[in-house]
């Protein structure tokens, strides 16, 4: 491409009006795009980076741009006729949306919906409505002209096999493979910049690493521009030459990745920064942002993020910042010498001592038992009375799970039964896990491998069909079976903030119903309710109000009272974290260390961010299959493991170093894992493993202790072997890989997988 | 594919027997002894002990419940729905006789629906909230809310009395079918625009229709080519299900135009308790439901490749 | 126990009561069916004439000040059988729609949370109901039965259940795995009041509406089987008995058929209307809708 034209973004307004307010969604946002640069955009949600992106391809509706202006090259796109952007749509600017399963018209084929990419690129006003109409109407590629060019585009974005696959529907791909299809069908256009809004948000980490890995290739031979939109830094920074980051609407900071990574100057940048739980030790209280961002529906004076920002001063609430250069190609919006030059360290400091002053309403000052702010000495404290896992040995098992499994039917109907009665999919094989009073452990995995069902079979919402669930010591049942006592033992948070509370029912409702089903009168319930809210935060207020008037956060405080409500001594917390923003997160896993120093607490900890995990566990589990591949404690299990699954996970964390002996695979990672119904032979993981040796695939390994020490378990015959070895990937390895993936081409792995996700949640 | 074959199969066939029993069953929710009111309707005059007794023995009626319907369900599945107490002729040759007028009327109404729905609801859709959206859908409105007998007595008054345009009653020439089909049409087209509106406004939203847009589609092509195919899914099934609508209005339609077909003579078998003429109109009826409902899911097949063949339940 | 359903049954109208102000389409179509639910109920007291008085010698008059809608063929007067009509068309309606949803929001129930036997039953026999045309199966009921308005309750209330049956089990089957009816299970809760604490409520609206909308087909329905001749019987004021009168004098008398003819009209839209606005303001999908389009 020797296009080479400079996107430039000035002053960009977009409103949305929502009949009975008008929301601010951008706010003034200005920065460029260098031909063949990679730019990151990156804010929580609603912070306003999807619709500057929509904007830029003017795809901006409902929204409006109200103001400034969108220049590429000599072309003013704000103000651009039909023609003009359908030409540049066509050719040069495209768009990759975020929800590959939502993305691609699900009646058209993959190959026809890349085709017409091409096509358009051809003659982007060459478009006959009734030859477009036959083509779809008779959308299988079989001889047409660009057939050879769309099977070339699907090779290039790593979409294996494409000649079979050209006339496969989108619901027959995975995830991964339809996010690779909608790149596929940007590259059609060969455009000199394309814009990726949260790319990999909707997918696992392990496919998402490969998906980076695809962009950044592309931009390496084809130099082909970028801007990334995302709310990962992690994902930003592994990918970008220059970051922007947004805050309500407005771009707060800009500057080259490495000089906003390593000295960040906006107060926004360094906390948001700062709440990623990389950052922190294991033992130390994440540091947070206070309050909430701005709702971008009221006027403003002043810089948006002062309400939060510790540094805030009386000018900093009057007149908007001003925009300071603060190094070559690195601007920063914000007025306040100190507050551009305090170190992270000093901000933290500062935020706590702000943190009880400044509270926003909602957000009570912690109970008295959890104030005290520096969260490391309760930690500490905590981590003294209470033995780790390494030491853990002494301490009677609350729960020890037996050689439990679980299988889903994959047909309901009644006849179905009866014609088909052999059609189960396993989701939970032979698991055995022991969870000892007052730690954490981590259940990892990638989506669909069975750490959702495992947690219910804890909990009690799925009966095992082999195997014993005990609790303290006593086989138990499902929750029907279980005694009042049993079931006020075990408290669940679930991962959805919005369907864990009922819409139709006030937050304290909610809260009250299992204290209502224990049978406890009513002023003693509002007793309780008083004191589970303040234990978590939050102000007694907010229990006349229904679910859908707070924020996600809330919502997840609540449902962490509600598990509480019974002095539980087991939590099991499905993803209590995923579906919130970084700073959100950050406080609820502080919320739970307090919880758990204060009250004791025992926790299952789902969830498929390592870092995340590493964070809180004491020890961790690792599920693959259904089946457990790794257990072992948190700091060694994550730093050295002794499962080659385990370090392909660790690979795949943006920004990750990978590990040498799994340097040279780019795809593999992203090798969809297999299907359940037909689990390859022998080692489950060896069709993706890059150490894999010739009997992996024969010799089905148990889950036994690596080097004679009984706290690390591991489910690979070679587990003293490989972490040593250092060879690259043998083509036999991604050969294998292919064929993995070729079975979800024929439509069984997805067709599996979508009935274990539909089943699984089933009573 | 076999066992989805066989689930299908297992479930129609229970449906089946179960409108065969509602079918026959009918006759005994008359209240008192179905033979006197049967021969009470017939004669306009009570009938004699004797006369009843011949009655209930000439036509099985003194049979146990089952053994009346097994046999009655034997001559069906062969085809012989038994004789009209009324006329002379047997109930297979009367359907036989009025099914195609009533085929032809539905065929037209739903042809003249289409016709008017598709666009309107296409059009109203991509122009939300203008007045060409808030004129199609009062108009919408109104035809889901007019009682077609009146619409009929509307029409004949306006094309057939004032204008002259079209003949007053009866059938034969595409004249005759002109009003009857419009004025059948008007309701469905209404149910049918709305329809269209709603699932195009909801494929609208769709992010693949984005998708196209960002491809540098023209916006013509996304709304026909992207959007309406996939909102046209469940609007098939709508139409399809109309059928069962169709017949609804002709019962009304054809007794406005006096047409013959089986509305009319169903509401004649009504009236003068020719039961089997009952019987074997619903069952056509119920069985012509459960066949469209079929051809549906066939549609579904075609139209959405996210239905496999046969799991749709 | 008694705490427990209080808890239970608070008045899910009052978060959308801003709603149900601001809505245009409510405030048109429950203004048309309050004020016809006013007419029904006043009007017959105040009309100057009996519905069924005759009057031989004023036959078939045009609109007058004395007959602002004419007169019939046996010179009743077309406005006082409109207004005493509206009562039948109303209570017939009302009637066989309570009916309906109880049957229906029954039968869903039961299918959604008794089992998977249980529901394969239930719902063949919604496909069984749903096979036969609504209104021929009403009509050899009513024909069966005989034609009175009794008749016409029933055979309109065994016609239309199935829908219900299907909303019901739908939602109940949508709300079933959501993470609060999962947790609920954890406390030990008994099913019964989860289906009444947790299922019924999100149950109600989706009935609601659907009962707004169907109040309207029933109206048609009733005024069709009337027209046929299964409903009322004459001289009962009724306004499809009222367009079968008068369609014999179509030329003659052409009001005789209009008047009765819209009012049903004018019924239906309202009530329609209604239906629609309370669609967009309950229905639980739509709010869900709203708070995504926000964000």
């Amino acid at each position: 491409m020797t296009r080479t034209a400079t996107l430039e973004i000035e002053n960009l307004h977009v409103q949305f009006d929502t009949g009975s307010e008008t929301v601010r969604a951008v706010d003034g946002a200005s920065f460029a795009i260098e031909p063949g640069e990679i730019v990151g955009l990156v804010g929580e949600s609603g912070c306003g980076k999807s619709a500057t992106a929509r904007s830029i391809v003017r795809l901006e509706s409902p929204g409006e741009i109200v103001d400034g202006s969108i220049r590429y090259g000599d072309r003013e796109l704000t103000t651009a006729d039909e023609r003009t952007l359908r030409r540049l749509r066509g050719r040069e600017l495209a768009m990759v949306f975020q929800d590959p399963s939502t993305t691609l018209n699900p009646v058209y084929p993959i190959g026809e919906q890349i085709a017409e990419a091409v096509r358009i690129h051809r003659e982007p006003d060459q478009q006959p409505l009734l030859r477009e109409l036959a083509r779809g109407a008779s959308s299988r590629l079989r001889s047409s002209a660009v057939r050879s060019e769309v099977l070339e585009l699907m090779d290039t974005v790593g979409i294996p096999r494409p000649a079979e696959r050209i006339d496969a529907y989108p619901h027959q791909f995975s995830g991964g493979m339809r996010q690779r299809a909608m790149l596929a069908i940007g590259l059609a256009r060969q455009p000199s910049l394309l814009i990726a809004d949260e790319p990999t948000t909707a997918l696992d980490t392990t496919t998402q690493a490969a998906i980076l890995e695809r962009l950044a290739a592309l931009n390496a031979e084809h130099g082909t521009g970028m801007l990334v939109i995302s709310h990962d830094f992690g994902v930003v920074s592994q990918l970008c030459d220059r970051i922007v980051v947004m805050y309500d609407g407005v771009v707060v900071e800009r500057g080259a990745t490495e000089q906003l990574r390593s000295n960040p100057k906006h107060p926004y940048t360094k906390a948001l920064l700062d709440c990623l739980p990389r950052h922190a030790d294991p033992d130390e209280r994440l540091p947070t942002v206070e309050g909430a961002p701005p709702s971008g529906n009221a006027i403003r004076e002043g810089c948006a993020f002062v309400d939060r920002c510790p540094f805030a001063t009386a000018e900093c609430r009057a007149v908007d910042p001003p925009s300071v250069s603060v190094g070559s190609d690195h601007d920063v919006r914000c007025g306040v010498p100190d507050a551009r030059e305090a170190s992270l360290d000093a901000m933290r400091d500062r935020q706590s001592r702000a943190g009880t002053a400044s509270d926003a309403g909602e957000t009570l000052p912690a109970p008295p038992s959890l104030a005290v702010d520096g969260g490391a000495t309760t930690l500490a404290d905590s981590t003294g009375e209470q033995p780790s896992s390494d030491t853990g040995e002494g301490t009677a098992p609350v729960v020890a799970l037996e050689d439990v499994a679980k299988s889903f039917r994959a047909s309901d109907g009644l006849l179905g039964r009866i014609f088909d009665a052999d059609d189960r999919i396993p989701a939970v094989k032979d698991v055995s896990l022991t969870l000892r009073s007052g730690e954490t452990v981590g259940l990892v995995g990638e989506s669909g491998c069975g750490k959702s069902t495992l947690a219910k079979l804890l909990a009690g919402l799925e009966t095992p069909d082999a195997g014993t669930v005990h609790l303290r010591g006593q086989s138990v049942g499902g929750v029907s079976d279980r005694t009042d006592d049993q079931l006020s033992e075990i408290g669940v948070v679930f991962q959805h903030p919005g369907t864990s509370l009922n819409p139709k029912r006030t937050v304290g409702e909610s809260i009250a119903e299992p204290l209502v089903e224990a049978g406890w009168s009513r002023s003693r319930r509002e007793r309780r309710i008083a004191t589970l809210c303040s234990l978590v935060g939050l102000s007694p207020e907010i229990t006349d109000r229904y679910p859908g008037q707070l924020s996600g956060g809330q919502r997840q405080r609540i449902a962490i009272a509600r598990a509480l409500a019974l002095e539980p001594s087991v939590l099991v917390l499905d993803e209590p974290t995923a579906a919130l923003d970084a700073s959100t997160q950050a406080t609820v896993l502080n919320l739970l260390a307090d919880l758990q120093a204060d009250l004791g607490l025992t926790y299952l900890f789902v969830s498929h961010d390592l870092e995340v995990v590493r964070h809180v566990a004491d020890r961790v589990a690792v599920m693959y299959c259904g089946r457990l591949v790794e257990v072992g404690p948190a700091h060694a299990t994550l730093s050295r493991p002794t499962h080659p699954y385990t370090q392909t996970l660790l690979d795949a964390i943006p920004g990750a170093e990978r590990s040498e002996a799994f340097a040279d695979r780019t795809d593999a990672l992203a090798g969809d894992p297999p299907s359940p119904t037909a689990p390859p032979s022998g080692c489950s993981f060896h069709p993706r493993c890059p150490v894999a040796e010739d009997d992996c695939s024969r010799v089905e390994p148990a889950l036994e202790p690596v080097d004679g020490d009984a706290s690390v378990l591991s489910r690979c015959q070679y587990a003293d072997e490989w972490p040593d070895k250092r060879r690259p990937t043998p083509n036999g390895a991604s050969d294998a890989y292919l064929d993995t993936d070729s079975s979800a081409s024929a439509g069984v792995s997805d067709t599996g997988e979508s009935v274990t996700d539909s089943n699984e949640p089933d009573q | 594919m076999l066992r989805a074959l066989f689930v299908r199969l297992g479930s129609l066939s229970s449906v089946l027997v179960g409108i065969s029993l509602l079918t026959y069953g009918f006759v005994f929710l008359t209240p008192g002894d179905p033979a006197y009111t049967i021969l009470r309707a017939q004669r306009q005059s009570p009938p004699s002990d004797a006369e009843v007794a011949s009655f209930r023995a000439e036509h099985g009626l003194d049979d146990p419940f089952l053994v009346q319907y097994v046999s009655w369900l034997t001559d069906a599945l062969q085809g012989d729905l038994g004789m009209s107490y009324y006329q002379s002729e047997s109930v297979t040759s009367l359907l036989l006789a009025s099914l195609p007028n009533t085929l032809e009327l539905a065929l037209a109404a739903t042809a003249v629906s289409l016709v008017l729905a598709v666009p309107l609801g296409v059009l109203s859709a991509v122009h939300r909230d203008t007045w060409i959206d808030r004129t199609s859908r009062i108009v919408a409105l109104v035809g889901v809310s007019i009682p077609n007998f009146w619409l009929g007595y509307v029409l004949l008054l306006v094309c057939s009395l004032w204008l002259g345009l079209t003949p007053v009653g009866g059938t034969g020439t595409p004249g005759h079918l002109v009003l009857p089909a419009v004025t059948l049409g008007t309701g469905m087209a209404a149910i049918i625009t709305r329809l269209v509106r709603t699932s195009m406004l909801e494929v609208l939203e769709a992010d693949y229709v984005d998708t196209a847009r960002s491809k540098g589609v023209r916006e013509r092509l996304v709304i026909y080519k992207h959007a309406l195919r996939n909102a046209l899914i469940p609007v098939v099934t709508i139409v399809g299900l109309q059928f069962g609508y169709v017949i609804n209005g002709a019962v009304i339609v054809e007794t406005v135009f006096q047409r013959p077909g089986l509305g009319t003579l169903l509401v004649d078998a009504v009236f003068a308790r020719d039961y089997p003429v009952v019987q074997g109109v619903v069952l056509v009826t119920a069985v012509g439901v459960i066949g469209t409902n079929q051809l549906v899911d066939l549609a579904y097949v075609a139209l959405d490749p996210r239905v496999e063949r046969g799991d749709r339940s | 126990m008694s705490d427990r359903n209080r808890l239970e049954w608070r008045d899910c109208l009052d978060r959308w009561r801003p709603e149900i102000r601001t809505n245009a389409a409510i405030r048109v179509g429950g203004g048309t069916v309050g004020l016809l639910a006013i007419v029904a109920l006043v009007g017959p007291h105040v009309s100057p004439y009996e519905p069924t008085a005759q009057a031989l010698g004023s036959r078939l008059q045009g609109p007058s000040i004395a007959h602002p809608l004419g007169t019939d063929a046996l010179g009743r007067d077309v406005a006082t059988r409109l207004v005493y009509g509206a009562r039948v068309s109303l209570a017939l309606a009302v009637a066989a729609t309570t009916i309906r949803v109880v049957i229906g929001t029954t039968i869903g129930l039961l299918a959604a949370t008794c089992g998977r036997f249980v529901d394969a039953l239930l719902m063949r026999l919604v496909d069984v109901q749903l096979a036969f045309p609504g209104l021929v199966f009403a009509l050899v009921i009513a024909g069966v039965l005989g034609p009175s308005l009794r008749n016409v309750v029933i055979a309109l209330s065994v016609v239309g259940w199935a829908s219900y049956a299907r909303v019901v089990r739908g939602s109940v089957l949508a709300i079933r795995d959501r993470s609060f009816v999962q947790s609920s299970k954890l406390y030990g809760t008994p099913r019964r009041r989860l289906v009444r604490r947790h299922l019924l409520p999100h149950v109600v609206s989706p009935v609601l509406v659907l009962a707004t909308l169907n109040l309207g087909t029933v109206v048609l329905a009733a005024a069709g089987l009337s027209y046929l001749g299964l409903g009322a019987q004459p001289p009962t004021a009724e306004w499809g008995t009222m367009i079968a009168g008068g369609r014999n004098y179509l030329r003659a008398a052409p009001w005789l058929v209009t008047a009765p003819g819209v009012a049903i009209m004018l019924t239906v839209i309202g009530v329609n209307l209604l239906g629609d606005g309370l669609r967009d303001a309950l229905d639980p999908d739509h709010l869900d809708d709203r708070e995504r389009r926000r964000t």
